[in-house]
């Protein structure tokens, strides 16, 4: 996919491409806080070993202190520990989740907006069906049905999430083919195939990526949302989202197990959504 | 026009079909059962009594037919957890959903689009650095968490607005009471579809700012408010519409967890009451109001961009 | 946004006395925090009492008005108020008369005659008679009806109508814990509004007009919001108080803390968990009931590796009560003998010594039926197969997610390998628990206050999901139910604790109180689980400080 030099409205002129991801120091903050949160779920748990499922009953809501760098939650469990722990469950959860959602929603909206008439008839129907099933009720379903483990989780919210991307898709598909692009570019000898990557790809590509880093913030606030209706991730097993969920009822008395995943959750997702903004810059096409 | 109507019609029917089998299917597989019998201690006798009762006794495809037919009827039949008509429960809850749900879209949009396309004209100014900024906050915080912390700082501490409910009982009617209690629901309600809506309307505003014809119109000699508002802001506002079309199902379905922070009496919370409840009459009831809902929202929104674009309908 | 209509007179007075109450709210924030974990006396001051006020409890789910087919506990605290029975429950947990005014048993425990107490009306004025005690009768024993009291009351024969004002109950066999049973959960219906129909189909009585005879009437439902009961100017024993009492319908235990600490309810129940978001409220006290309840773990003795009594009470050996007592309950639980709860004191035999923790002495009767442990430290019998199974526990609740650890985590030290499952209570009870497809799980029954267990660990009865089966047990449970005569009650229920020492039919964990974060402004209520408690609803009263 090549660059391509475009000029911006309003006489700011940015650097095109890859490059200019990390000219924009928003971006480049954003950009350490994620390795820096990735690494700490990948390598966390292998260098602190410590066990976050023991009760301690005599150590409950401990304080901070040398045996437990954050202190203890409600049952005596290291919060250190955990957070590492669940950070790699939060983080595995959004991804995937976002990767299945994008593909089918991408999917789905390519062939609605570029295909026939009965295609996008019936793909829409498709997404109209899915859309109108109340997302609880499915999310519901599927957790109880097939039993609420990761896997299930991640099918649960990809599968209800894709909709929006897809009709985004084609919404912008059905304004580039109205402007004539996909016409002009016929017009001038180029397959199909060509047509998608080299003339659309450039102006779908940015609605996609804002949309996917969206959607790994979303899926990480979908999970917490779970967690806060039973349905998330189940304990004894951690996840911010359900560490979260399970500060509240030691709101009034330990508060500070509630900020700690909190923050968490908040710091990826401003970062996920700084990423893909400073993405979306670089790439947005303008006439 | 009248032929897409009536086609879209009987494609809506046969989505509704659709959903309602599938969901009859899964919500009947689901492990657990009605939570009428998740009672240890009913006997055999009293177990199959209410089994018998309520119809559970059969197998599951003469279960659907006998909804099915009672459907026809028009009778959307009663609620295992409620005892009463799901016409009735329904009827008691949605208004309620209608109000908050309606008053967030409403702030939504009074305040996400005029913002956006503000700092689209004037990106790197300082309204669209602090609008930024805080759509990027108000989209990373859990909506609960966002709840329960403004019910600790203005209802528990400060003791200013209400901790829940609709209304307070005993002052019915009170227009001012019901304000209060709808305040902070709709706010939590309303900050993450803003944050939203006021990103897509500044990033497509730019989008479309700099494309031709708005170059054109310029050009032409048209006031730059006229481009903005007339070239601009009409094709911008497409991707507007699928968000804002996106958020409509909510007025019908609900936002289950703000209602549940809220104690809020909505269709969200009775949603999810009858699901984990297995109570199937209501949750049947409960999918095929919702999806006829959706789909009424997604005919709306195709005909808002046919109206908006004529070269982008849908039929062609 | 539909107005209630309620009659309009109603409404005027509701509205002053809220907004009485309103303001009277603002002065309560002042009041000055006390030690004060008394116990509220009940009431009996009826001159000094300021009349008036509105009380607020909280609410999970919206109630079916009629104690006969309504099962859940959100309906069972409202019926208890509107729909009183014959008799209702002392702080001992007695029955006292109700709608009864006395009552004769015949000599051979066949039948009870009641006189009940005259000038009785339902809330709609008309006259209370016997015929309503027939017919609400008459509907629990009928298998059709949709009644939940249906096994509770398998010994009743029928009724009969002797006068106006008296009648009789006939049974099957002398039936001991039948007048305990009466002021359980059974409030009479009205004939004159509800026969000739099936219970379940009277919609407008069971969600929005129920009547009553009780202390306080419903004036207003909002579904899924609240339920709001008036005074009875009408009530046939001491006039109620209150003004008014609200449900507030509040499905999470978290909003209703908070709710609680904002001054908008008056009355909730909390478990350990979240005690610590209640204990420093201003203007709330905390009470603790004990309450006729069991926490057990359930093993499956139709499982081979169950089967043996010596295993199950190794079992117990190994398990730390007082440390979950102490960790889970945060001591607001009492330490387990056999089933019968310590609450039930004319039963209970605290004389007996429970079964002790001492894991080692658990791993040495282990050993001696044949469970070794390996290098690993796991036990394994003489085939080689490990002791392992699955623990299962309801979701969504602390208190039993984190008994089942701490028994995980206490097992694990011995050897055994324990995996936890948690589910959905519906699911556990109805895919596992009762068709039997469990190792083991951590669940609870809550009785009415008498001993009589029949229906749990008799062999073959419907309640006996853990498949026990004990023939002195068996004997001693028949026996205990058929004696009228209380001290040889006693004896054989205390010949059935001892015996459940040697042959645990369950793991009992402990027997929990009830915790209930009350406002200071509330008094008169007696000392007493929220469901008997209700019952006193006419001696409540608001009292600022």
């Amino acid at each position: 996919m090549t660059a391509i030099p475009l000029e911006v409205s309003a006489g700011r002129r940015v650097p095109r491409g890859w490059r200019s991801v990390m000219h924009d120091l928003r971006s480049r903050v954003a950009v350490v806080v994620l390795i820096l949160l990735a690494l700490a779920a990948v390598a966390g748990p292998w260098l602190y070993r410590v066990d976050p499922n023991v009760l301690d009953f005599a150590q409950i809501g401990a304080a901070p202190g040398a045996r437990y760098p954050l202190g203890t939650d409600e049952l005596g469990r290291d919060v250190f520990s955990r957070l590492l722990v669940g950070g790699r469950v939060s983080l595995a959860v959004g991804l995937a989740a976002m990767i299945l959602s994008v593909t089918i929603g991408t999917s789905v909206g390519v062939l609605a907006g570029l295909g026939r008439r009965w295609a996008d008839s019936l793909l829409m129907r498709l997404t109209d069906a899915t859309l109108s099933i109340p997302t609880i009720f499915v999310v519901i379903s599927v957790l109880t049905f097939l039993g609420p483990s990761i896997p299930t989780l991640v099918i649960a919210i990809g599968a209800t999430s894709w909709m929006g991307l897809a009709r985004l898709v084609r919404g912008e598909l059905f304004t580039l083919r109205a402007q004539g692009f996909v016409e002009a570019a016929r017009a001038l000898g180029a397959r199909p195939g060509t047509v998608l990557v080299r003339h659309l790809l450039p102006h779908l590509l940015p609605l996609i990526l804002v949309n996917a880093t969206a959607g790994v913030a979303s899926a990480i606030l979908t999970e917490s949302a779970l967690s806060f209706l039973g349905l998330g991730v189940q304990p004894p097993a951690a996840s911010w989202g359900n560490m979260l969920s399970g500060a509240q009822t030691t709101l009034f008395s330990h508060p500070s197990l509630a900020v700690y995943p909190g923050i968490l959750i908040v710091l990826t997702v401003v970062a996920t959504n700084l990423f893909g903004d400073s993405l979306r810059d670089a790439f947005a096409p303008a006439a | 026009m009248w032929g897409f109507l009536l086609r879209r019609l009987g494609h809506a029917a046969l989505v509704l079909l659709v959903v309602s089998t599938v969901t009859f299917a899964i919500v009947h597989a689901a492990p657990g059962g009605p939570s009428l019998l998740a009672d240890p201690k009913l006997s055999v006798a009293e177990r199959e009594a209410i089994e018998s009762r309520l119809g559970l006794d059969q197998p599951i495809p003469v279960q659907y037919a006998r909804w099915l037919s009672r459907l026809v009827r028009g009778d959307l039949g009663n609620s295992f957890l409620f005892e009463s008509s799901n016409v009735s429960t329904i009827r008691s809850r949605l208004p309620n959903t209608l109000l908050l749900a309606g008053t967030a879209l409403m702030l939504t949009m009074l305040v996400a689009i005029p913002l956006g396309a503000w700092s689209a004209e004037r990106p790197g100014g300082w309204i669209d650095r602090v609008c930024n900024a805080f759509a990027f906050v108000a989209m990373s915080v859990p909506t609960f968490w966002l709840g329960i912390v403004l019910v600790l700082v203005f209802a528990v501490h400060w003791q200013l607005l209400p901790a829940g409910g609709a209304s307070t009982v005993g002052v019915a009617g009170s227009v001012s009471d019901r304000l209060r209690h709808l305040t902070l629901p709709a706010l939590v309600l309303a900050t993450v579809g803003t944050a939203e809506l006021f990103r897509y309307t500044r990033a497509s505003a730019r989008g479309v700012f700099g494309l031709a014809f708005v170059r054109t119109a310029r050009a032409k000699g048209v006031s730059e408010r006229g481009v903005r508002w007339r070239h601009g802001m009409r094709n911008a506002l497409l991707p507007i519409v699928t968000v804002v079309g996106l958020q409509l199902p909510r007025l019908v379905g609900g936002a289950a967890i703000t209602e549940t922070v809220f104690s809020w009496p909505g269709m969200g919370r009775l949603g999810i009451e009858a699901a984990l409840a297995r109570d199937y009459p209501l949750v049947m009831a409960i999918t095929l109001l919702v999806s006829a809902g959706v789909l009424v929202c997604s005919l709306l929104v195709d005909l808002a961009y046919f109206a908006l674009d004529p070269r982008a309908h849908p039929d062609r | 946004m539909t107005t209630s209509r309620a009659a309009w007179c109603g409404m005027t007075l509701g509205a002053l006395a809220a907004v009485t109450s309103l303001a009277c709210e603002g002065g309560e924030k002042s009041a000055a925090d006390s030690a004060r974990s008394r116990r509220l006396a009940t009431d009996s001051v009826a001159g000094s009492v300021t009349s008036g006020g509105v009380l607020r409890i909280a609410l999970i789910n919206d109630p079916i008005f009629d104690p006969v087919i309504a099962p859940d506990l959100g309906s069972v605290m409202l019926n208890k108020i509107i729909f009183p029975g014959l008799v209702r429950p002392d702080e001992q947990l007695r029955p006292t008369p109700d709608l009864a005014a006395s009552w004769t048993a015949a000599d051979d425990g066949l039948s009870y005659t009641f006189a009940l107490r005259p000038g009785i009306t339902w809330h709609d004025g008309a006259p209370f008679s016997a015929r309503d005690v027939k017919f609400t009768f008459d509907q629990i024993i009928d298998p059709t009806s949709g009644s939940r009291l249906r096994s509770d009351f398998a010994a009743v024969a029928g009724t009969d109508i002797l006068d106006s004002l008296t009648v009789r109950i006939r049974l099957k066999t002398p039936f001991a814990p039948f007048l305990t049973l009466l002021g359980y959960n059974t409030g009479i219906l009205p004939e004159h509004l509800l026969k000739g129909a099936p219970l379940t189909q009277a919609t407008d009585f069971n969600r929005r007009h129920p009547v009553g005879t009780g202390p306080f009437k419903v004036e207003e439902v909002v579904p899924g919001a609240s339920v709001s009961l008036v005074r009875n100017p009408r009530y046939y024993g001491a006039p109620p108080h209150l003004d008014r009492i609200v449900f507030k319908i509040v499905s999470d235990v978290n909003a209703q803390v908070a709710q609680l600490r904002a001054g908008e309810l008056d009355l909730i129940t909390v478990e350990p968990a979240t005690l610590a978001s209640v204990h420093d409220v201003k203007g709330v006290t905390l009470l603790q009931v004990p309450v006729v309840q069991h926490y057990y773990v359930a093993f499956n003795v139709a499982r081979p590796m169950f089967a043996s009594p010596v295993v199950r009470r190794a079992l117990g050996m190994a398990v730390d009560r007082n440390a979950i007592i102490k960790g889970v309950m945060r001591g607001y639980a009492d330490a387990p003998r056999g089933t019968i709860p310590v609450v039930l004191r004319a039963f209970f035999d605290d004389s007996i010594a429970p079964i002790p923790y001492a894991p080692d002495s658990a791993r040495a009767l282990l050993a001696s039926v044949g469970w070794t442990a390996g290098t690993d430290g796991t036990l394994h019998n003489a085939k080689g197969a490990p002791f392992a199974f699955s623990l299962l526990v309801d979701k969504g609740n602390p208190t039993r997610e984190q008994t089942a650890l701490a028994v995980q985590q206490d097992l694990r030290k011995i050897g055994i390998n324990v995996t936890l499952r948690t589910m959905e209570f519906s699911a556990l009870v109805r895919d596992h628990v009762l068709p039997g497809k469990f190792d083991a799980h951590v669940i609870w029954w809550t009785t009415p206050p008498d001993p009589d267990q029949y229906a749990f660990y008799h062999t073959g009865q419907d309640n006996n999901n853990v498949r026990w089966s004990n023939r002195t047990a068996d004997s001693l449970l028949s026996l205990g139910r058929v004696t009228m005569d209380v001290a040889k009650r006693r004896a054989i229920y205390r010949a059935f604790q001892r015996l459940e020492m040697d042959d645990p039919p369950v793991l009992v964990l402990f027997y929990p109180r009830e915790i209930q974060a009350v406002s200071t402004r509330l008094h008169g209520l007696p000392s007493l689980g929220i469901r008997d408690a209700l019952r006193y609803s006419e001696r409540f009263s608001i009292r600022e400080p």
